[in-house]
């Protein structure tokens, strides 16, 4: 008796320590599980966060060593190797003295051949050429070969040179020089009180010998002023000469022989003291005496002589003395530009930022970035070299390029535009999210125009109109739509809907029209039929009516619609658009993008909404339909306001989906990224921007972080689109909460 | 001691209640042979039964008999049910409700109802009693606030809420939902009113306040009310009519048929032997 007892009790003890192990374990699991979840998404956003982190640090600049040489006077300019490894320096005494830029100690000094006083230097934009000058109307071309990494590589074999005789005499020159291609070279250079002489050495081909032809053209010059500063691009076709007054003077010397002076305009109020041509040729950089920095591009203009004329870009903030010296990056559009007063500036051109300031002591004389925009040169009046190293990794990603509305290179409006690459190393990188948020809205909004009202309605009409057999059908059935891969729906829309709707637009618009009037005309039909042949019928079994119905005005719509066509619109709906609105049809438009993005949705919007509808209490359908109300009334007045909170979590669902959606847009748009209302016109989504660029974008470049910027935007947008909804839904349900 | 309760208030009742039984034996609802059918299974049996205007009764018997099944044929809410069938007739006013002629629609207007569980609307307390007018294209302020005064009044209520108008009639308590469920009913004018058990989720306050009410609107309207509360029925009820099983077993004056019914199940039921 007692040992039954106590087996009794220990089982019970067994069975209860078990219950609370299971309690526990399943308590653990489902904690786990939910914290996991959130942990996941939460990681997530760290992860891509982490990512667009380094977008916005900001660039710096640290000294390295100062180099002091013998001569300090004489040093006229200065230049490196790619690598940072060797760097040189031109002496007024002739001389090429190499350095090493990591530690700033003299490795060897060259004396450059037939070059006893060198009165000016300048090293071309991509640092392979350097021009000097001496007092006896002499230049000298210097071309490096194109890698070197010691001072072995720099001797007699290494350097060639190319002298030339200059046909005007200058004492102190102010000169500008650019080099394309292998031997081709363009110079501009000027007294004080001189004309310009441009030199140039073009058509140096296989067949033209081996010695290029040097050709020395004046510009004719007939303004007072005193010239301060000239440059000429790296195609040698734009010429720029500035004067003591600000005015400038726009030369086209496309053809050396004839050079055209194009525009006269003023890039100041005061001297232009230094001017350089951005990366690409297609910006001038322009510094004047009160510290001033500019920007200026070509834009297209009829009244121009050859088409182009100067506008004015950007402001960047001013030196507090005159700007002695610029010089622009090979890689991107930075440049620096340096004062009297010894401050060295770093800029970006796109969006007009001045990314960095550093102050120094001694004016400044001459400035090089090197090679791959790492370090910079500074040579300071007293003659030392600073050498510093740059750390400027994403000068392209800010606020302002990102969101705002920029004037890039050759335009002459500011533009919301993404262009993220283009054919050329010197691209603008054009990196506007404006176009593909908007797109992406547009997207979203073009769908949810499409899927609410059909699968709302078509939710409504399940829920409470239909029978519960045809319901049972339905639902599952269009649950299924869901199941479709977006890939195959974005196929289905990119390659047999958007050719067919291109040429049968009309005909969709007919439909879509008759298709109401299809189910009035059926409801009619189902009134006037006698109350003996419907009681026959269960209710929601109007289908039968309005099913041939629909099926019949479609087809009568197909017929209808090319008569339609030919009387609207003379036979074809994009010419008249065309000629007429003057709106362009594109094939894969936002129509195309609606039907497939909105057959994507309709599933989930249709389902979330059947659900809240059908799960509105029977007792309050009752409780109207016994005042008398007719089905649709309570549907409308009691059972559509009571389910509201639901169906607005369907619509907001929906359009998350629609946002987030990839693949439909990627196929279906056509992923032009244009800010464009234009229904006709097709747009590129955020999230089909990522897949289509980050493919090709550069791993951890400015591109393939910005590209995570917008995933964290499309992640905020979602969340705030979700949040929102949520509130909303919590209000409307308290609202609209029934007993 | 409850069925001593039981008996005194039905002495109580039928005193007052005799007085009142001249007024009016004008026939308002006659139902001829009314079987019903869910399926295949049968829920109603043959039943006749005759119903007099400006009347209370009252439909007793066990759960599933069937009484709150025939109280919806009155006005056919059972259409919403599906697979419902029914034979015999249904006449109110001369009419029979289940011709094809007739609109159902007008039909419930005529003929309201009050559900078991208070239903108001996720709506305002006016926006409830103005609903019905509101169907029928109603917009003009005064004659809606009209309207919803005198119903609510009718119903007791306009003391309770006239400066809650405004408020969510779900804030309200449940016996002033249900009172709020019959302004409603009221507020569409009808000339019948049925209620399916409208006390059984209320307390005895609320109770009685709602039996005061049926007795009050007793004046102008038909009232059936179906009922497990067979105090509540022998308190309010003029006529009574038993069911059991889906057949009507026995109707007549409430008054007779709690003391000396005619039929043995019927007492049985009454005196609580089953049931």
């Amino acid at each position: 008796m007692f040992r039954d007892n106590s087996l009794v009790d220990q089982t019970a003890v067994r069975r209860r320590v078990r219950r609370v192990w299971s309690n526990g374990a399943a308590g653990f699991f489902i904690s786990l599980g939910g914290v996991g979840v959130i942990i996941v998404v939460l990681a997530i956003f760290v992860f891509i966060g982490y990512e667009t982190i380094p977008l916005w640090t900001q660039p710096s600049l640290t000294e390295i060593a100062d180099l002091h040489f013998s001569h300090p006077d004489e040093v006229l300019i200065m230049g490196e190797n790619e690598y940072r490894s060797l760097g040189y320096a031109v002496t007024g005494t002739g001389e090429l003295i190499f350095f090493s830029p990591s530690d700033g100690t003299e490795l060897a000094r060259h004396r450059i051949p037939s070059m006893t006083n060198v009165t000016f230097a300048a090293i071309d934009p991509t640092q392979k050429k350097i021009l000097a000058i001496d007092s006896n109307q002499f230049g000298l071309i210097l071309s490096l070969p194109t890698t070197y990494t010691q001072v072995s590589d720099l001797d007699s074999r290494g350097i060639t040179t190319t002298p030339f005789a200059l046909i005007e005499p200058f004492t102190a020159p102010i000169a500008d020089f650019s080099v394309s291609g292998q031997d081709d070279f363009y110079a501009v250079i000027a007294g004080d009180k001189s004309p310009p002489v441009l030199v140039t050495s073009r058509g140096a081909s296989l067949f033209a010998g081996s010695t290029p032809e040097i050709v020395q053209a004046k510009l004719s010059w007939d303004y007072s002023a005193a010239v301060s500063s000239v440059a000429v691009d790296k195609f040698g076709e734009r010429v720029v000469v500035s004067t003591t007054t600000g005015r400038a003077f726009y030369w086209d010397v496309r053809d050396p022989t004839n050079p055209i002076m194009v525009q006269s305009i003023a890039l100041s109020d005061t001297e232009i003291t230094a001017t350089k041509f951005l990366l690409g040729g297609q910006v001038l950089i322009v510094g004047d005496a009160k510290g001033r920095i500019t920007t200026w591009t070509w834009a297209l203009d009829s009244a121009s002589v050859n088409g182009l004329s100067m506008v004015r870009l950007n402001e960047f903030d001013g030196h507090t003395g005159r700007v002695t010296a610029i010089a622009s990056a090979l890689r991107n559009k930075s440049f620096i530009t340096g004062d009297a007063t010894g401050e060295v500036f770093l800029h970006y051109q796109t969006g007009g930022r001045t990314l960095l300031k550093s102050r120094g002591s001694a004016s400044t004389r001459a400035l090089t970035i090197s090679p791959r925009g790492d370090g910079i040169l500074i040579l300071a009046a007293d003659g030392s070299i600073s050498i510093d190293s740059l750390y400027n990794p994403y000068p392209e990603a800010s606020l302002r390029t990102l969101f705002g509305k920029i004037q890039y290179e050759g335009y002459d409006h500011p533009t919301y535009t993404w262009q993220s690459t283009g054919g050329t190393d010197d691209f603008e990188s054009k990196f506007s999210l404006v176009p593909l948020l908007f797109g992406t809205l547009k997207g979203a909004l073009y769908a949810m125009v499409f899927a609410l009202p059909v699968a709302i309605l078509g939710a409504l009409y399940t829920a409470l109109f239909s029978h519960p057999r045809i319901r049972n059908i339905v639902k599952p059935i269009v649950e299924l739509m869901a199941a479709l891969p977006s890939v195959v729906i974005g196929f289905i829309a990119a390659l047999w809907l958007a050719p067919l709707l291109e040429t049968r637009f009309v005909d969709a618009v007919v439909i879509v029209v008759l298709f109401p009037l299809s189910v009035l005309a059926a409801s009619l039909l189902w009134r006037l039929l006698p109350h003996a042949a419907k009681n026959g019928f269960l209710s929601g079994s109007e289908l039968i009516v309005l099913v041939p119905a629909i099926v019949l005005f479609m087809i009568l719509g197909t017929y209808i619609a090319p008569e339609i066509e030919a009387f609207l619109f003379g036979g074809s709906f994009r010419q008249w658009l065309y000629e007429s609105a003057n709106v362009a049809y594109d094939q894969r438009n936002s129509i195309v993008v609606g039907f497939a993005m909105g057959f994507a949705v309709i599933p989930i919007i249709f389902t979330i909404s059947e659900d809240a509808l059908s799960g509105v209490p029977a007792h309050l359908t009752a409780g109207s339909l016994a005042l008398g109300a007719t089905r649709w009334q309570t549907a409308t007045r009691v059972v559509l306001p009571t389910a509201s909170p639901g169906i607005f979590s369907a619509a907001m669902v929906g359009f998350g989906r629609a946002v987030g959606e990839t693949m439909i847009v990627l196929m279906a748009t056509g992923n032009t990224p244009v800010l464009d209302f234009s229904a006709f016109v097709g747009m590129r989504t955020l999230s089909a921007n990522i897949a289509v660029e980050i493919p090709e974008a550069p791993y951890l470049g400015t591109l393939y972080r910005i590209l995570f910027f917008s995933g964290l935007l499309l992640f905020a947008f979602t969340f705030l689109v979700n949040t929102v909804a949520e509130i909303i839904r919590q209000r409307l349900r308290k609202r609209y909460s029934t007993i | 001691m409850k069925t001593q309760d039981m008996l005194t208030g039905v002495d109580e009742r039928l005193s007052s209640a005799t007085s009142l039984e001249q007024v009016s034996e004008e026939t308002k609802i006659r139902v001829e042979a009314l079987n019903l059918w869910y399926g295949d299974v049968q829920a109603l049996f043959d039943i006749s039964i005759n119903l007099h205007a400006r009347r209370i009764s009252a439909f007793i018997g066990p759960s599933g008999c069937g009484k709150s099944t025939f109280l919806r044929t009155l006005n056919r809410m059972n259409d919403l049910i599906d697979n419902v069938r029914i034979r015999g007739k249904v006449v109110i006013d001369g009419a029979d409700i289940y011709s094809d002629s007739v609109d159902v629609v007008s039909l419930r207007r005529n003929v309201g109802m009050i559900f078991q569980k208070s239903n108001p609307f996720p709506k305002t307390v006016y926006e409830n009693v103005a609903y019905g007018q509101r169907l029928l294209g109603v917009r003009d302020r005064r004659v809606l606030d009209e309207i919803v005064e005198r119903s609510l009044r009718q119903a007791a209520l306009w003391d309770e809420v006239k400066d809650r108008l405004e408020e969510p009639a779900l804030s309200l308590s449940g016996g002033q939902m249900q009172r709020l469920c019959i302004a409603r009913a009221l507020a569409v004018e009808p000339e019948i009113l049925l209620m399916d058990e409208p006390s059984s989720a209320l307390d005895p306050i609320a109770t009685a306040k709602i039996e005061e009410l049926i007795v009050e609107l007793k004046q102008k309207y038909t009232i059936i009310i179906v009922t497990h509360n067979m105090q509540q029925a022998a308190r309010v009820s003029d006529v009574t009519a038993f069911f059991y099983l889906g057949r009507l077993i026995e109707v007549g004056e409430t008054r007779k048929i709690f003391t000396s019914p005619e039929k043995k199940q019927t007492e049985e039921y009454i005196t609580g032997r089953f049931g």
